[in-house]
């Protein structure tokens, strides 16, 4: 909970800050070397030096990863607008399609409605010339059965029994 | 100890293989795709009248082209979405 408390914190500071931080903690640096100089500010500049390079340490370390977390920000949103976008697309093509297929079904449909009525008009005449043998209805429908058989694992094919 | 100074600087540099936590979804397939193709009528095989077998003929022809049309409307749906998600995630050799 504390560690997700800290990332989170870490999380929110901009990455300026981080920068403003390493250059305060170069400026300090300097300026610890020109105090050393100064008898009166020499005992301060024995602290301000080392924290200084802490200050800088730290500071380019974590501009490094908050440039790098604010890489990986603008990447992910640029990612979810154009998933937002390929899915808004997707599903207009799906309707297209629906709709396509829609309006085709209903166009054969039609066109088979015509046919089965040009059956009805020359059905008469065409029966009076014709007497189908049994042989073509039982060959026409051995041809009509779909001959791939889904494929059962042996393990299946025994007797359940 | 030099080589204990790796340690850090792998950890460090663990951050740059961070994948980008995106996903995205396997798009859907209209409904009336998903619908198997009909087996085809059969003739009474008692049937003696051809005018009645030629309804059955011109039933099934139907049958296939409402079959056709439904897979290039698959094909069309493959090449579509496959043109959608390769503007989002780039082609891959």
């Amino acid at each position: 909970m504390m560690m997700w408390m800290f990332f989170w914190i870490i999380g929110k500071i901009p990455a300026t800050f981080w920068l403003v931080m390493a250059v305060v903690g170069i400026a300090l640096f300097f300026a610890a070397g020109i105090l050393g100089r100064l008898p009166p500010f020499k005992a301060y500049s024995f602290f301000i030096k080392p924290l200084s390079v802490v200050l800088t340490v730290i500071g380019i370390y974590m501009y490094g990863g908050a440039s790098i977390n604010d890489h990986y920000q603008k990447l992910i949103k640029e990612y979810e607008q154009k998933i937002a976008i390929a899915e808004e697309k997707s599903a207009a093509v799906n309707t297209v399609i629906e709709e396509r297929i829609k309006y085709q079904t209903q166009v054969i449909r039609d066109n088979q409605i015509v046919y089965q009525d040009k059956i009805i008009e020359v059905a008469t005449e065409v029966d009076g010339q014709c007497k189908l043998d049994p042989r073509v209805a039982e060959i026409l429908n051995g041809a009509s059965v779909y001959p791939i058989t889904l494929f059962v694992p042996a393990a299946d094919k025994k007797d359940p029994k | 100890m030099k080589k204990l100074l790796l340690i850090p600087l792998l950890i460090v540099l663990s951050g740059c293989a961070t994948k980008v936590p995106v996903a995205m979804k396997f798009p859907a397939v209209p409904e009336s795709l998903l619908t198997t193709c009909k087996d085809l009528e059969q003739v009474k095989p008692s049937e003696e009248q051809l005018s009645e077998m030629l309804k059955v003929v011109v039933t099934n022809y139907g049958q296939h082209h409402e079959c056709r049309a439904k897979v290039e409307a698959w094909i069309d749906w493959y090449k579509s979405q496959k043109e959608i998600h390769d503007s989002v995630i780039g082609k891959r050799k």
